[in-house]
C-alpha cells in the first residue's frame, strides 16, 4: 500500500502511537466499508478483523443515532473485562480504532486523540 | 492485489454463518442465544472471514444477520461491497416470502452490484424447479441461481468463485 491516503494515515497512526507513551497498543484506520486503511504492523491485533468489527459497531451505533434523531456520533469506548479499552473515533470519513493496555491513562489518551483527530486537523 | 468485499446475506436460518465458516479457516462471529426453536443461536452483528482463492485473489466475507429486526446491519455491512451471495433456505418454504422482500430491498438499494442467489440445503430438498424460484424471487436472468449445500466446502467455494468471476468481469478483470 503506497497511496496518498495510506501515507497520510500511516503518519497519523505513527503519531498517535508515539504520543501515547505506550498506553495505546494498536491503531487501525478503518474505511466505512470495513477495510483496514492503515495500521501499526507491530501490533499482534488482526487488523482485518478489527476493521470488519468496527464497521458492524459503526452500523449499529448509527442506527441508535437515527433512532434518537441525532445528527451523528463521534466516539465509542468499550471497556473490556481485563480493563483494556477499545476506543473508536470518527475521523473525516473513517474510523480510527485504538486498543490500549490494561488500566490506561484515559485522560491522557483522550488528549492525544483529540490533538490528532480534532476536526481542525482534518 | 485488491481484496474483494463479498457480503453473505439472506433471511434467518438460510445458512449464512455456515457458509462463512465452511470457507474460512479463521472466522469472527457474533452469535447469541436465540429463542427460535429452529436454531439455538443467531447472528446479531456479523460473521467475518478471509480466504484466498487458488489464483491468489483475497476475498473478505461479511455475513449479515438474517432476522428482520437486524436488517439495518445488512445496509451498514453492504457499504462498499463488490458483490453479494444471497442465500435462501430451500427446505423452508415459509421463509421464501421474507427472502423475496429482502432480495427486493437489496436489488433496489444495490441494483448494479453483482450477486449470486444460492438455494441452500439442496441436500434436503432438491431445486427441481429453478424457474419457479427465479420467478418467485424476481431474479433477473443475468444473475445466477445455483444450488448450495453450505457445509460442503467444494460446493460453497464454487458458488463463491462464480460470484468473484462476475465481480472481476464487472470491474474489467482487475
Amino acid at each position: 500500500m503506497s497511496s496518498p491516503v495510506y501515507k497520510t494515515f500511516s503518519k497519523l497512526v505513527e503519531n498517535i502511537l508515539v504520543s501515547s507513551r505506550g498506553w495505546i497498543e494498536s491503531v487501525t484506520v478503518v474505511s466505512p466499508d470495513g477495510m483496514p486503511v492503515a495500521y501499526n504492523e507491530s501490533s499482534p491485533v488482526n487488523h482485518d478483523f478489527v476493521a470488519a468489527a468496527t464497521a458492524a459497531i459503526g452500523g449499529a451505533v448509527s442506527s441508535v443515532v437515527e433512532l434518537l434523531n441525532a445528527s451523528g456520533f463521534n466516539k465509542v469506548d468499550i471497556q473490556l473485562n481485563d480493563k483494556r479499552y477499545v476506543l473508536i473515533r470518527r475521523y473525516q470519513n473513517y474510523y480510527v480504532v485504538c486498543t490500549t493496555k490494561p488500566n490506561p491513562n484515559l485522560g491522557f489518551i483522550a488528549l492525544v486523540l483529540e490533538t490528532y483527530l480534532s476536526q481542525s486537523k482534518a | 492485489m485488491k481484496a474483494y468485499k463479498i457480503v453473505v446475506t439472506g433471511p434467518f436460518n438460510a445458512g449464512k454463518t455456515t457458509f462463512v465458516k465452511t470457507l474460512c479457516s479463521r472466522t469472527m462471529g457474533s452469535e447469541a442465544a436465540s429463542l427460535d426453536p429452529r436454531k439455538p443461536t443467531t447472528t446479531v452483528a456479523l460473521d467475518f472471514g478471509i480466504l484466498k482463492l487458488d489464483d491468489g485473489t483475497t476475498v473478505k466475507l461479511f455475513g449479515t444477520p438474517g432476522q428482520e429486526r437486524f436488517y439495518f446491519m445488512v445496509r451498514s455491512l453492504s457499504i462498499g461491497m463488490d458483490g453479494y451471495v444471497f442465500l435462501v433456505d430451500l427446505s423452508d418454504p415459509d421463509s421464501l416470502p421474507k427472502a423475496k422482500l429482502m432480495y427486493s430491498m437489496l436489488r433496489s438499494e444495490f441494483s448494479e452490484v453483482a450477486h449470486v442467489v444460492a438455494a441452500n440445503k439442496h441436500d434436503k430438498v432438491k431445486l427441481n424447479n429453478v424457474d419457479h424460484l427465479r420467478n418467485f424471487l424476481n431474479i433477473p436472468r443475468e444473475y445466477p441461481l445455483v444450488p448450495l449445500v453450505a457445509y460442503d466446502y467444494e460446493i460453497s467455494l464454487n458458488v463463491l468463485k462464480i460470484l468473484v468471476s462476475m465481480v472481476k468481469d464487472s470491474h474489467g478483470g482487475d
